[in-house]
């Protein structure tokens, strides 16, 4: 190889400020360039019966990832489309499997069923592990550290034995749910560590089931009232006029709740986790942006027929960053790779069979 | 000699990083220069991987345990990297403003016929294929599990039974059917009501109350029961599986991954898709029907009146409900009947 290192500047490079600082997330993508992006790789996927699905999914991470940037510095993917297909074809495979037990047998369905349900711990940590392995920044990759033992208490075990408390203690489980998955994110050789408070899961989700359960009460009674003073009982419209408006009083309630769960919850996460000398985190994400990005998707998607999709994706994405700040601490330029020894985070062979995101999406 | 400027040097294994600007010589060779005039690197682009061009996103070039570089995707930087054997041609489809707008109409189009026409004729081929074994052992677990929930045993008298059993294998042989293939049981059911249902492997089962609301006409119950001999006999069951199956794959695949609502509207789609399918296969069953029945010497009228008796017991329907269920219109299917005569 013609490659030459020149050894006279061995001095660490200190390029960084000692100071922390705090930097906005910024999301670079456009919404007329990922279309074209999107609707050239979906024709792509279709001509080859879904198998090119697998380079798409790569080619779209790598447009979202290379296109967030924190401090100056974008993100990287690093999946080979291959893994994904791997996972992909297995998820196909299951999910077949899944339908023609329910189809040829209640009872293989049941069986098959149950197995997934166990395994699904064992999903997550292949999936959360790859995804973190595959991203990356400042040429540093992320990892996913958690064990399959504990991913089966939080998992499985905790959310049925939340059942015997009338789902009392729920929340409590969320926040053991939240605190596996976050806690055991690193970053080269950084462990992220969090601060979760038990209260603050208690807050979001009884608020949230609160105001679920009033405004559908407001609901049932304002839109009950109207209607039987308007109701027409020759009409059969009208039978499906109310429906719809019950379906959607329905659906807003549910977004309004989950959302009010979604902020909260995003916000506390980011505002108690960290990496220890290298960054903090801040999110001040608003229930009302949350409710008016949602529900504005859905409508954009709807009436577009699907093709709102590029658009809808590039501004959740700008939303997301607009609401995220990074503390950026001196200890930055000091993380040290898991994978040293070879080369650099991109290009490099640390998959392995088990390295795989199951699924379809 | 060119400098490109404003790049990024990460070196391999650490989180540093560098401002730096690379510097192109002859014969591919090019160097990484910081911004005191260090010398980092030196190397040619064949001895790199340079990752695709991916829209505007700043352009990615790994030096084998050097480390990674990273710079803007000007109109310079990408000329300097067509360079690299790395380089495949999807992103100068993804450019091609022709095959954006052709995509644009052509993906539409290609999943609409896969989804109208695609899908069925597969679940078609599909159906002819699964082991007769596999759709018997599927019939019986299911009968199984339906008389351990919804079905009672029946109470007409068995004097009654076997009187439509014996007018039911003379209508077989009528149809040039084998009597095996056919499987005629009564069972009681609160819940599922006036109902008959058929079963892939010909079991067709008639419930007492659709013997009660039909009054024991025999016509009207042979209609119903020709509709039920037609799912069989075109092996419905088992097309509604596949096409089950693979709108669910094919919708997953494509709108797969992403937000809840977004979930929901996928979830809506498939639910919309799976019922256009499956009341395909009732006017399939309806029209077998209703072309039986003057060979067989029925009133003519008689789908039609049994019909008109089991719309009697549900709430009237309106236009836009033929979206959320997965049987046409009663009010069609009546108006069907009634124009075949």
């Amino acid at each position: 190889m013609d490659q030459e290192i020149d050894n006279s500047n061995k001095a660490p490079i200190h390029t960084e400020p000692q100071t922390p600082r705090k930097v906005a997330v910024n999301f670079h993508g456009k919404t007329g360039e990922y279309f074209a992006i999107w609707i050239v790789n979906l024709l792509l996927t279709i001509v080859t019966l879904g198998i090119y699905s697998a380079w798409a999914t790569v080619r779209t991470h790598r447009y979202f990832y290379a296109n967030t940037d924190i401090d100056g510095h974008r993100f990287s993917y690093l999946a080979q489309p291959l893994q994904i297909l791997k996972g992909r074809i297995i998820g196909v495979l299951l999910l077949a499997l899944y339908f023609l037990a329910v189809a040829f047998s209640p009872l293989a369905a049941a069986i098959v069923a149950l197995v997934l349900f166990l395994a699904t711990p064992i999903f997550i940590c292949m999936s959360l592990r790859f995804r973190m392995k595959v991203s990356a920044y400042r040429n540093i990759r992320f990892n996913f550290t958690g064990q399959y033992g504990r991913a089966f208490l939080v998992f499985v075990l905790l959310p049925i034995m939340s059942i015997f408390t009338l789902y009392l203690a729920l929340p409590w489980v969320l926040k053991k749910i939240d605190d596996f998955i976050y806690s055991n994110i690193t970053y080269g050789d950084k462990k992220m560590q969090t601060e979760l408070a038990t209260g603050e899961y208690y807050l979001a989700a009884f608020g949230a089931f609160f105001i679920g359960v009033a405004l559908l009460l407001v609901a049932i009674f304002g839109f009950g009232a109207s209607m039987s003073a308007f109701a027409d009982p020759e009409s059969a419209s009208q039978f499906t006029g109310s429906t719809i408006i019950f379906m959607v009083a329905y659906v807003l309630v549910i977004l309004l709740s989950s959302s009010f769960y979604a902020a909260r919850i995003r916000n506390h996460i980011f505002n108690t986790m960290r990496l220890s000398d290298v960054a903090s985190f801040e999110s001040n994400l608003s229930i009302s942006t949350l409710v008016w990005l949602r529900v504005t998707n859905f409508l954009a998607l709807v009436l577009s027929l699907g093709f709102a999709l590029p658009w809808i994706k590039i501004r959740t994405a700008r939303v997301y960053a607009q609401v995220t700040q990074v503390n950026i601490l001196p200890g930055i330029a000091g993380v040290i790779g898991q994978y040293s020894q070879s080369s650099s985070a991109i290009g490099e062979e640390v998959a392995n069979i088990f390295d795989m995101d199951v699924g379809l999406g | 000699m060119t400098l490109l400027t404003g790049a990024y040097f990460y070196p391999a294994g650490r989180s540093e990083s560098l401002p730096v600007s690379i510097q192109l010589h002859a014969d591919a060779q090019f160097s990484i220069i910081d911004n005191e005039q260090n010398l980092i690197a030196t190397t040619t682009i064949k001895d790199v991987v340079v990752n695709d061009k991916l829209g505007s996103i700043p352009r990615e070039i790994v030096l084998p345990d050097i480390g990674l570089l990273m710079i803007d995707a000007n109109p310079a930087v990408n000329t300097w990297l067509t360079q690299s054997a790395t380089q495949s041609k999807i992103a100068k489809l993804e450019s091609n403003t022709t095959l954006i707008l052709a995509s644009s109409i052509l993906v539409p189009a290609v999943l609409y016929l896969f989804f109208k026409f695609g899908i069925p004729s597969a679940a078609i081929t599909f159906a002819e294929y699964v082991p007769q074994n596999m759709v018997e052992i599927a019939s019986r677990h299911t009968l199984v599990a339906l008389d351990k929930s919804v079905l009672d045993a029946s109470e007409l008298p068995v004097e009654t039974q076997d009187k439509y059993q014996d007018h039911w294998a003379h209508i077989s042989q009528q149809l040039n059917l084998e009597s095996s293939d056919f499987n005629i049981q009564f069972r009681q059911s609160k819940t599922m009501g006036a109902n008959a249902f058929a079963l892939p492997n010909g079991t067709i089962v008639i419930t007492d109350e659709l013997v009660e609301l039909l009054e024991h006409n025999t016509d009207l119950l042979t209609a119903i029961l020709l509709h039920e001999i037609g799912h069989v006999t075109h092996k419905h069951s088992m097309r509604l599986i596949a096409e089950t199956m693979a709108t669910s794959l094919a919708i997953d695949y494509f709108f797969g991954d992403l937000g809840a609502l977004i979930e929901a509207f996928a979830g809506l789609s498939n639910t919309i898709v799976q019922n256009q399918f499956s009341q395909k296969l009732e006017w399939e069953a309806d029209n077998f029907a209703l072309s039986k029945i003057p060979a067989l010497g029925l009133e003519p009228d008689s789908f039609a009146l049994a019909m008109e008796k089991l719309a009697a017991t549900m709430p009237e329907e309106s236009k836009l409900q033929h979206l959320i269920q997965s049987h046409p219109l009663m009010r069609e299917r009546i108006e069907n009947a009634r124009k075949a005569l």
